[in-house]
């Protein structure tokens, strides 16, 4: 039973741990917040961004605040399913050889998975079961994997030659989707100034526990979402399929499928995870209106024209937005 | 202000708000027939004695269905997430209400509950600020009543139901409305008879008894009226005038018929031709008539010529005088004008007085009588004339100016009075031939007798009782002599 005392506790935490990571990662701050909502949504993120942004430190950074294993996995072409889940070894123990499971870096709390897109579709379904089931399954065995868990895996958009693009099976099992932004002129300064300086940059301490995340969790899920805005989501959802009555022009011209119920479920539990990060004890239209875009933008799929005019999704999303109204 | 008691009542405003956009409607709809019912019944039916159920009905059945519309509508339960969403926004409440509402819905034990509670409390003490009325509710509701009223008022005030809605009470103020009009025709230019006539036409009941007409009654008596006027010709003025203007096409063409004859001939006119004329000429002009005379006394070809010419530039001479006036905004030369030839207006007007033979005393226009100077002078004598009292000269008489002029008459001024104290234009018409006598230095009396009268009856073919009337009339104003 959560008590008062518990949501205090649990808001607590986490504004400790934005602090912490605020005083490490220079700006960033949707990107640490959609690191944080996944992790109170027992979610994934999709990163998209150019290598050198700080994708990396921001997640050792995570990880170290909250003081839970982290693992990083570069994709390569030559990455096999294996170096990711782990293998069965044979090994001899007091004269008798038997099989013995070495884990994968799957196999931690806070994964990065660095440029997912350069592995081969079957390296990236390696990551299907655990990102979606919490499990690993191995020779037979299925292996539950220690929460919290989460992943955060990084596209690079620039170099696509020899990627393999992320089926959108595999996609839509991303909580969020966010993209990674070149520093502003401050920032790039603060963030020359931070390691280049005395010791470095040092990872933090932890701030907060496990226990207290996962309490975290189950306080996120108590928060209420009226049943109005609720609604409203569901409208937004289908607003991005072409053939729906409040789907705007844009996404009739250009839109191919629109976003799944996947996508409702992600918004409205991003939404809720919001409002904890804000403070609040209900979800409101901000919170909405924060997450409505992150949780769907890479669930639509243009359509041939959408993809030939250069449509941004973003830009759908926002048309959407402007059209589709809470009353 | 807790959250139930807020949802609550929320929930109840909102029902009766539901109810009474659906009532308005329905007595914006059923008000509206009410009305069309109303103006129906008012239109087509008879019976008197069930106006009063009627009006009740009127009244009751769109109330009526509106109230169950309202019931019916008012107890159905809403859906109050939704309504308190609208709360929310209206109140600035961040969705706290509805999320207050949803937490009580499925985790009533909930540790946020408390705290949500103690977020909305203050706010919700103006929640009905939030759930006004709407305007078209209010639109359709004023309008239903308005309706269903006058629908009471078409059926229950507004007079006998077998009045037709075309009906319009006629009066005997809209009896004089109807001679003021013909009054005002009479002084567009018509003949003051014509438009008296047309006064008494159209007022045929005017009387003690008759105080209240109906419209169709008037349509009647005015369709009488202009069939009178029909078949008596039309305009009685208008119509002698025409004829006396075809007279004159008739004589200028004997005229041209016969000078072609003389001059063809070289010999005066037959008696046939004098004869026809005479005929023709009977009721033309003085001057013309006169001109006439020197017509029938030439002996010779050549004075028959110029006599015929004379006549034939005495008669253009009438008709152009003739249609002058027609006009009656066209002005009359006044005296002053005629002194210094400016176009002023004295108070006075030219009375067109016609001069048959015995009126020698009057001779409007001298140089008519020598056709040889008229066609020169007949535009500058009308201008020139002379003072009152001089002898021989026109004396003016104030008629007024929409005196329409009869081809054959001519204009004359005539004296303002009669006897001592009559105003002649009260008694006179035209056509009544006076004599002017000069009693002093300025005053002129004016003498008619109806043995001056009497040629001008007989010449017309008056029967002998109308002569009779006319006698007493002429005897009546001039107080049984001159």
């Amino acid at each position: 039973m959560i008590t008062e005392r518990d949501l205090e506790s649990a808001f607590g935490a986490f504004a400790r741990l934005r602090e912490t990571i605020g005083t490490v990662v220079v700006g960033h701050d949707r990107v640490v917040r959609a690191a944080l909502i996944a992790l109170l949504c027992r979610g994934n993120v999709l990163l998209e961004g150019v290598p050198g942004l700080g994708k990396t430190l921001l997640v050792r950074t995570l990880a170290s605040g909250l003081g839970l294993e982290f693992s990083r996995i570069q994709f390569t072409p030559d990455l096999m399913p294996a170096d990711i889940v782990g293998t069965d070894i044979i090994t001899e123990k007091d004269g008798h050889r038997g099989f013995v499971f070495s884990r994968g870096p799957v196999f931690a709390n806070v994964v990065l998975a660095d440029e997912v897109n350069r592995a081969t579709p079957k390296t990236q379904s390696a990551l299907l079961e655990a990102m979606e089931e919490r499990t690993v399954t191995v020779g037979g065995n299925t292996y539950a994997l220690d929460e919290p868990y989460v992943v955060l895996a990084t596209q690079n958009p620039i170099e696509m030659e020899g990627t393999y693009p992320l089926p959108e099976a595999q996609v839509d099992r991303f909580l969020l989707k966010t993209t990674v932004e070149y520093p502003s002129l401050p920032e790039l300064v603060a963030i020359a100034e931070r390691t280049t300086e005395g010791e470095g940059i040092r990872l933090p301490e932890p701030v907060a526990a496990k226990d207290e995340v996962l309490l975290a969790r189950e306080v996120v899920r108590e928060i209420p979402i009226a049943e109005g805005l609720r609604d409203y989501v569901g409208r937004l959802v289908l607003a991005t399929h072409p053939g729906s009555p409040y789907a705007p022009q844009k996404v009739r011209e250009f839109v191919e499928y629109g976003a799944s119920p996947r996508g409702a479920i992600a918004a409205i539990l991003a939404a809720k995870a919001h409002a904890f990060l804000s403070g609040r004890a209900n979800v409101q239209p901000d919170d909405i209106e924060a997450v409505f875009s992150p949780a769907l933008a890479h669930r639509i799929i243009l359509n041939f024209r959408g993809d030939a005019e250069g449509i941004r999704v973003d830009d759908l999303l926002a048309d959407v937005w402007e059209n589709v109204h809470p009353l | 202000m807790n959250y139930c008691d807020a949802v609550r009542a929320i929930e109840c405003r909102a029902r009766r708000l539901r109810g009474t956009a659906v009532g308005s409607r329905l007595l914006l709809g059923t008000g509206g027939a009410a009305a069309l019912a109303g103006l129906l019944v008012r239109l087509l039916a008879g019976a008197e004695a069930a106006r009063g159920p009627l009006v009740a009905a009127l009244a009751v059945v769109p109330i009526g269905i509106a109230a169950v519309g309202y019931a019916l509508v008012a107890r159905r339960p809403v859906r109050v997430g939704p309504i308190l969403l609208r709360v929310d926004f209206a109140l600035g409440l961040d969705a706290r209400l509805s999320s207050l509402h949803e937490l009580a819905k499925t985790r009533p034990g909930s540790f946020l509950f408390g705290r949500l509670e103690k977020e909305v409390a203050a706010s919700l003490v103006e929640w009905r600020k939030a759930l006004p009325v709407s305007r078209r509710s209010l639109a359709a509701l004023a309008v239903g009543v308005a309706s269903i009223a006058a629908a009471i008022v078409l059926i229950a005030v507004a007079g006998p139901l077998e009045n037709s809605a075309g009906d319009v009470a006629y009066t005997p103020a809209a009896g004089e409305g109807t001679t003021a009009a013909a009054e005002r025709s009479e002084a567009s230019g018509e003949s003051g008879e014509t438009a008296a006539g047309l006064a008494v036409d159209a007022d045929p009941q005017a009387g003690p008894e008759a105080t209240e007409y109906r419209l169709d009654d008037v349509l009647a008596d005015l369709g009488l009226a202009a069939g009178s006027a029909e078949d008596s010709g039309g305009i009685p003025g208008a119509v002698e005038v025409d004829e006396l203007r075809g007279e004159g096409q008739s004589l200028e063409e004997l005229i041209a018929e016969a000078r072609a004859r003389v001059r063809r001939d070289e010999e005066p006119l037959t008696v046939e031709e004098q004869e026809a004329l005479r005929a023709a000429a009977i009721t033309a002009a003085a001057p013309v008539r006169r001109a006439l005379e020197d017509v029938l006394a030439a002996s010779t070809a050549t004075e028959s010529l110029d006599a015929l010419d004379a006549l034939s530039a005495s008669l253009e001479l009438s008709r152009t005088f003739s249609e002058e006036p027609s006009n009656g905004s066209s002005r009359v030369p006044t005296e002053q004008e005629e002194v210094d030839g400016s176009e002023s207006v004295a108070g006075e007007a030219l009375l067109a007085t016609p001069e048959d033979d015995s009126g020698g005393g009057l001779p409007p226009f001298n140089g008519l009588a020598k056709p040889e100077d008229e066609s020169a002078r007949a535009g500058t004598e009308i201008a020139e004339g002379t003072e009152p009292g001089d002898e021989g000269a026109p004396v003016p008489v104030d008629v007024g100016p929409e005196s329409a002029q009869p081809a054959g008459f001519v204009l004359e001024r005539t004296p303002t009075g009669v006897g001592e104290t009559g105003e002649v234009k009260s008694y006179l018409t035209v056509g009544v031939p006076l004599e002017f006598e000069q009693e002093g230095s300025d005053a002129v009396s004016a003498r008619v007798s109806f043995d001056r009268i009497e040629s001008i009856v007989t010449s017309r073919e008056i029967s002998p009782e109308v002569a009779e009337t006319v006698r007493k009339y002429f005897e009546s104003i001039t107080e049984g002599g001159t």
